[in-house]
């Protein structure tokens, strides 16, 4: 599909605005600003690319101008290609030159969806036109020509259709620009190459010889000789479901029922495939054309319609999502899936088993934030802040047991503490933490932990000893206190932290 | 234990057993004790120990029963508070005995309340709760904002069937409706659900007991010890019961027996085999 009139076209949806004043973007070329691109109504005014602004202002004082933002529009291009997902998986946005830009579709095994390429064509240019975008699109049985008839043939027809027989009659009479070639189109018309037919009737050697093996692989690409495909924006042809709407949905709620009502179907899907997803991806596509992606996590692969819509309730509650003027199709696909058995449960079991915890730990996630639900892991390290790891993932642990005695709570982060203990290595026998001031009246210890050497940066040293020591206080309180650094050895004034409690 | 007193209460487990009025009740009952048996030794489940009598005793215990069983025995919610702001590590290891205690292998969701700053005293720590008979591979901490997020997090944790230790601090929306909704939510799935709370929250609450914890000095290990110091002996505790539905209050002071060479006790020496002895 190609869309003429892109970079202007973006900033102003509205057809019915952009008629009445001439409209332009501008952008610095050599001897200053240049126009860039225009609007019909900039052309009506005999304004054309590349004249200075101060020319364009001269035969039209109503001019607005504005600077162009080639990368925005890119951007923009990308954006409006999800959307185009709509009439196909396989969609990928495609920049060229001003007036080139377009966007490209494998419609292959898609038009029957439709009601054949036809139709296809015709709600697609028609949904695009009531974007307020200028466009025309072609299918063809390569890329290179459905890219050709969309830029230099359809703009009578607004859309041409070729099927594989009729590439041999409809390349010879497009003109050479048609081939992708960019400056060499230029060149070859000065030696009155105009048509592609003027092109195939030259040998190949001296044709690559004078213009380049450019020239040819484009030719040959058009011609379907040499192999072409499209790199798409999402590059799985995934499962996905989808449910639309004549009237476009203007609440949340509606949109979240739509987007349940498409996990059931995909659901079904996975069912005959024998898959579960590990990630639903939710497609809107607003009416506006833009599409927004949410992607949904699932611990352990599912099918369970119900689990999935109580998932997508949660998170499209908490994605913030733009509905704009209305979503009008809802899509859900299986961003990642994997093999999936059937299983039966236990059901007379109380116990929650390890789906039920896969199936909490999504709700939580999908509700309160990615990495909320962790579980510990133990580690191959006698510090106590390694010794255990925390991870979203829990199947398989089996804790070790260790001889070493641990508080039952432990402090992220160990926090200072101001001791009076005997030198070198007495447990302390007074201590304020927090502000407030313990006695000790029971200690055992110390417990020596040397630093883990291994993993000092290289040049900062080992690191300090660690002496620590279980205490209870006058009160029966028992906390978990170290001594960082051995005493005249490593350190004169040795500070002390307190690490555990309970 | 020795032979002849683990006879004796497995005769005392028998007769009680007999009379238990349903299958389940009777179920668990044996599970329970199959637990004390087992968990006998070092490094287990030990036992929580009454050191005193209740003031006012509580029906259906046997003398030498753990005192807390029979309000173990209910599911639904059970509200913990700290009696000093210092005293909420003790509310933690009541309630990680308690839950230690609880027959089954439940997943145990550990439902923090990040900025939460009157219960700041640190995560759990898997060996920490090892050494009190709870697997820690069972354990799924849960980070939630304080308020709102966390008392959600629990009910959902309730409904998938696990056990639940929440924080909820000072926090406001923990009130008559929340604490109904978690009580629900407990009884439903068959769990339990103890909400710590900070030593000075006050409001209402829907739960069956309420418990105010305080941590007690415990007796001296004199053969360990450094500098001086004796060692630490067993953990006390003391923990009133405030309120309790259907019931009047109590006062316990308990004592978790985790002391290596009292559990040590000539039985053991006597059942190992006579190569061992010899070398």
């Amino acid at each position: 599909m190609s869309l003429p009139r892109w970079p202007v076209e973006r900033l102003r949806p509205s057809p019915a605005d952009s008629v009445e004043r001439p409209f332009v973007l501008t952008q610095t070329g050599a001897g200053g600003e240049r126009l860039y691109a225009l609007t019909p109504a900039a052309e009506a005014a005999r304004l054309s690319v590349g004249m200075g602004v101060a020319d364009a202002r001269a035969l039209a004082p109503a001019l607005q101008a504005r600077a162009a933002d080639p990368e925005a529009d890119r951007a923009a291009l990308k954006r409006f290609a999800r959307w185009a997902g709509r009439f196909s998986p396989w969609t990928a946005p495609d920049p060229g030159l001003p007036g080139l830009d377009g966007v490209l579709l494998d419609v292959s095994g898609c038009a029957g969806v439709f009601g054949g390429e036809d139709q296809l064509l015709t709600r697609l240019v028609n949904e695009t036109r009531a974007l307020g975008l200028t466009a025309t699109a072609a299918a063809a049985p390569t890329l290179g020509l459905a890219w050709a008839l969309a830029r230099f043939a359809a703009p009578d027809t607004a859309r041409a259709w070729v099927s594989v027989d009729g590439v041999g009659a409809t390349l010879p009479g497009l003109p050479v620009e048609a081939l992708r070639i960019g400056e060499t189109a230029a060149k070859l018309k000065r030696f009155g190459l105009k048509r592609v037919a003027d092109l195939q009737a030259l040998p190949r050697a001296s044709l690559a010889k004078r213009f380049g093996l450019e020239l040819v692989r484009r030719l040959d690409q058009a011609s379907g000789q040499e192999r072409e495909s499209l790199t798409p924006l999402s590059p799985q042809a995934d499962l996905r479901a989808r449910v639309r709407f004549a009237e476009p949905l203007q609440t949340l709620d509606a949109i979240t029922a739509a987007a349940g009502d498409a996990t059931a179907r995909l659901c079904q899907a996975l069912e005959q495939e024998g898959l579960g997803v590990t990630r639903l991806r939710i497609t809107l596509y607003r009416v506006d054309g833009q599409a927004r992606n949410v992607l949904i996590g699932v611990a352990a692969p599912s099918r369970d319609p119900d689990h999935l819509k109580r998932l997508l309730k949660e998170r499209l509650a908490r994605a913030s999502i733009d509905i704009g003027f209305g979503v009008d199709l809802v899509e859900a696909g299986a961003a990642l899936a994997r093999r999936l058995d059937h299983a039966q449960g236990d059901m007379a079991s109380t116990g929650v088993e390890g789906a039920e915890a896969a199936r909490l730990a999504d709700r939580l996630n999908a509700r309160l934030g990615a990495d909320v639900v962790q579980h510990p892991r133990p580690q191959n390290s006698h510090l106590p802040e390694r010794a255990a790891s925390w991870s979203p993932h829990g199947e398989g642990v089996t804790w070790p047991q260790r001889a070493e005695r641990r508080p039952l709570l432990i402090l992220d982060r160990p926090e200072p503490a101001e001791a009076v203990a005997e030198i070198p290595d007495g447990p302390p026998r007074r201590f304020t933490w927090r502000r407030v001031r313990h006695d000790v009246k029971r200690a055992e210890g110390p417990e020596r932990l040397a630093p883990e050497w291994w993993r000092a940066p290289a040049g900062a040293g080992p690191g300090l000893t660690r002496d620590y020591f279980r205490v209870e206080t006058d009160a029966g309180r028992r906390f978990w206190l170290y001594r960082d650094g051995l005493y005249a050895s490593e350190t004169m004034q040795p500070a002390w932290f307190v690490h555990g409690a309970g | 234990m020795p032979r002849a007193a683990s006879r004796r209460a497995t005769e005392t487990t028998c007769a009680q057993v007999r009379e238990c009025p349903d299958r389940r009740a009777r179920l668990d009952r044996l599970r329970d004790h199959i637990a004390a048996l087992e968990g006998e030794g070092v490094g287990q489940i030990r036992t929580l120990a009454r050191l005193n009598a209740p003031e006012a005793p509580v029906s259906g215990l046997a003398a030498n029963d753990d005192p807390l069983a029979v309000f173990r025995a209910q599911a639904g919610l059970h509200d913990l508070r700290p009696d000093s702001y210092l005293d909420a590590p003790a509310a933690y290891v009541f309630a990680a005995c308690w839950l230690a205690r609880l027959p089954g292998d439940r997943p145990l969701v550990w439902v923090r309340a990040r900025g939460d700053t009157r219960l700041d005293f640190g995560a759990p720590c898997p060996d920490g709760l090892a050494e009190l008979g709870l697997d820690p591979a069972r354990l799924i901490r849960v980070e939630a904002r304080a308020g709102a997020d966390a008392l959600w997090a629990m009910e959902e944790a309730l409904n998938a069937g696990a056990f639940v230790l929440g924080e909820a601090g000072l926090a406001r929306s923990y009130d008559l409706t929340a604490s109904r909704r978690l009580h629900r939510a407990a009884r439903e799935s068959g769990g339990q659900v103890l909400v710590v709370r900070a030593h000075d929250a006050d409001g209402t609450s829907a739960a069956l007991t309420r418990w105010r914890l305080a941590s007690m000095p415990g007796a001296a290990a004199p053969w360990r010890g450094a500098g001086g110091l004796p060692g630490l002996g067993s953990l006390r505790l003391r923990a009133v019961l405030e309120r309790r539905r259907g019931g009047a209050p109590a006062s316990f002071e308990m004592e978790w027996e985790d002391d290596a060479v009292r559990s040590l006790e000539p039985a053991a020496l006597a059942g190992r085999a006579p190569q061992a002895l010899a070398s």
